[in-house]
């Protein structure tokens, strides 16, 4: 689906969602009182910004650690704190005295029988920082799916957070077991960060009867594991005017990027970037073949 | 039950106490007990052991392992462990002191909990800033120099630390009120002190010349290949290591911008075309020539033919062997290394060796003025 359309259809399922809009509200209705869910309320209701002054913040991370811990809490008002500690995390420094005991409500919540919605965000949280108990929970899901607490993709996804997670092997194996589309897809995108799977993603590219997502994926690691490897099909995929655009402008990247420009040799290859320079379907064709025409 | 079992569930290794050498050994980076593990896994595992000391003691060559983590660790978890590490010591210099301080800034912002196994207190478990204000109050009036570090943190407004940590600051202040005035040769000097230096001294450590890799192929920047014997023979070498995809900013990317401030200084000097200064990656099939040339000029090293930043064309593991560099790898990348600096002499063998050293360059510059050799003639002073 192109980036438009499915930003155009996530736009209207939102829309279209019951209480998304209208969450403060819901809340206010609901059986919350006291300080603790008037905080989470209030920022619900009145889409108020967290308080920058170090006392009132200091509180309303205390309070929204405990409404998000509180398993007796609405779970309206333990996701609307979840949400607004996620944010007020971006805020390194007023967040620092807060972050260990942040972490420590994440591993709690990062468990079975723990809403699957705040399940997801704590083990996100987690997994964003590296945490080796999320990578372990991660992991084990995707070894024995029984004991998963997300999704394959979303573990893939989580755990592609760290370059140091060790889970190559992983990827590649739910790669070859896996027939879901989706799933290879989330473990081309984790070994893109393996040095090993270029022969895996040279294999994909060059084979056109694989899926177009495949493809596409394997051009992106491919050329950034390796440029000059994927330099060399480049070429060849350019030239054929029945592959993909969105393979064909990766591949004129590549070529982009090469030390040499490879245009000065090449009278067949200068004439067909021209051509799509000029004739090319897509925008994102026809800018590289004009990246590639202007290289020196 | 093997005793890496015992320490990953955190079951103390009750009945016989294992041997110092046996725990050292198992801190090396390149130990088999880490190979293939993640980074966070391998590093936890290392904490655990290395958090162990605590308990049975600190040993002397465990030592330089404990204060290169302190000086360089950027997580909680090896800090804390570290710092638990100190307390172990029978006889460590106060000059520590410093470097916890420098931990309590890195671990500002980025504080968590930890636990090693075997914790028995009630109440809120430690985090890693509680670890090593805790080693700071164990170390009682050596450790006075602390006190207006910690009177600052202590005092800010609004607070940078949990109401725990600063908590346990007040406690660590009252621990470590100065002594009676009395003389004490270690009380305030610097580490490199001669009376109470932790860091492990440059020394001239291999007898044998390194001809096993002469032969291996290393590419450099600009795609040149040429052999480990080629580039190095025949005049001093200043040699690093490390990998792009490092993470810790106190160790490769640090010590790549160091080797290009060492090379302005024996430009300065008049030594430059005298000395080889070579970085080699770790990492190989990931660091091509793109990527380091990139990597090095971003950290303002120059490139000539006795300046360079390579990889090897094949397997890394002669290197590693030759060297016994501190390096272990999951099956896709580094998992853990440590600092990594060695002096070459004109035949390649290996004349000085600043591992888990943060090398300064004065320090260095004096080592490689020090290589017996007729290759930096004239300009030796």
């Amino acid at each position: 689906m192109d980036v438009k359309d499915y930003r155009k259809s996530f736009e209207a399922a939102l829309a279209a969602k019951p209480g998304v809009r209208n969450s403060g509200a819901a809340l206010a209705a609901g059986p919350v009182g006291g300080t603790v869910h008037g905080i989470v309320r209030s920022l619900l209701s009145r889409n108020v910004r967290m308080p920058e002054t170090g006392d009132a913040f200091s509180t309303n991370v205390a309070a929204l650690l405990a409404t998000v811990r509180d398993a007796n809490a609405p779970l309206l008002a333990r996701k609307a704190a979840m949400r607004a500690l996620r944010t007020a995390a971006f805020l390194a420094e007023k967040f620092a005295p807060h972050r260990a005991a942040f972490l420590a409500g994440m591993r709690e919540l990062a468990q079975s029988g723990t809403d699957p919605e705040l399940c997801r965000d704590a083990l996100e949280a987690l997994a964003a920082e590296k945490d080796p108990e999320a990578q372990r929970i991660l992991e084990l899901g995707l070894r024995e799916p029984d004991k998963a607490l997300v999704p394959p993709t979303t573990a893939l996804q989580f755990l592609g957070y760290d370059d140091h997670a060790g889970i190559a092997d992983l990827a590649l194996d739910i790669f070859h077991r896996t027939a879901d589309l989706s799933i290879k897809e989330a473990a081309l995108r984790v070994l893109a960060g393996a040095s090993k799977s270029q022969d895996l993603f040279e294999q994909l590219l060059t084979d056109k009867s694989q899926p177009r997502s495949l493809r596409a994926l394997s051009a992106t690691g491919l050329n950034f594991l390796n440029p000059e490897k994927f330099a060399a099909i480049a070429r060849d995929i350019v030239m054929d005017d029945g592959d993909f655009d969105d393979i064909r402008a990766t591949s004129l990247g590549a070529l982009a990027n090469a030390k040499e420009n490879i245009l000065h040799n090449d009278q067949s290859l200068l004439s067909q970037v021209v051509k799509l320079g000029i004739e090319g379907a897509h925008d994102s064709l026809r800018a590289a073949a004009g990246r590639l025409i202007k290289k020196p | 039950m093997p005793l890496v079992d015992r320490v990953q569930r955190g079951v103390p290794p009750c009945g016989s106490t294992p041997s110092e050498a046996h725990l050292v050994g198992l801190l090396a980076e390149q130990s088999p007990i880490y190979a293939g593990r993640s980074s966070r896994d391998a590093e936890r595992l290392r904490g655990q052991l290395m958090a162990g000391f605590e308990t049975y003691g600190l040993p002397e060559a465990a030592v330089p392992i404990v204060i290169e983590q302190l000086e360089t660790g950027i997580a909680p978890y090896p800090i804390a462990a570290a710092a638990k590490a100190l307390r172990g010591a029978r006889d460590i210099s106060p000059s520590v002191v410093a470097l916890l301080v420098d931990c309590i800034e890195r671990l500002r912002g980025c504080d968590d909990v930890v636990r090693f196994g075997g914790e028995t207190e009630s109440g809120a478990p430690a985090t890693a800033l509680i670890e090593v204000l805790r080693t700071i109050a164990w170390l009682g009036s050596r450790a006075a120099a602390a006190r207006a570090d910690l009177l600052v943190l202590v005092k800010q407004n609004p607070p940078e630390f949990s109401s725990a940590v600063c908590a346990e600051m007040e406690k660590t202040l009252g621990a470590i009120e100065p002594p009676p005035a009395e003389h004490s040769c270690c009380s305030l000097q610097p580490a490199t002190q001669a009376c109470c230096a932790i860091a492990p001294a440059p020394v001239a450590v291999d007898p044998a010349a390194g001809m096993d890799i002469v032969g291996v192929e290393l590419q450099d920047q600009d795609g040149e290949i040429i052999s480990f014997g080629r580039l190095f023979a025949g005049r001093p070498s200043v040699l690093s290591f490390f990998y792009t995809r490092c993470m810790n900013p106190n160790k490769c990317s640090l010590t790549v911008s160091k080797l290009a401030r060492l090379q302005r200084r024996l430009a300065e000097d008049g030594i430059a075309g005298q000395i080889n200064v070579a970085a080699i990656t770790y990492d190989p099939a990931f660091d091509l020539p793109a990527r380091l040339a990139a990597y090095g000029s971003h950290r303002t090293m120059a490139f000539d033919s006795r300046n360079r930043i390579l990889r090897t064309t094949g397997p890394f593991a002669p290197l590693q062997r030759r060297f016994d560099l501190g390096v272990g790898y999951d099956a896709n990348v580094v998992n853990q290394h440590r600092l990594e600096l060695i002096v070459l002499d004109a035949d390649m063998r290996l004349f000085a060796d600043f591992s888990r050293v943060s090398w300064e360059i004065d320090e260095l510059v004096t080592t490689l003025k020090r290589v017996p050799s007729g290759s930096l003639s004239g300009a030796v002073a």
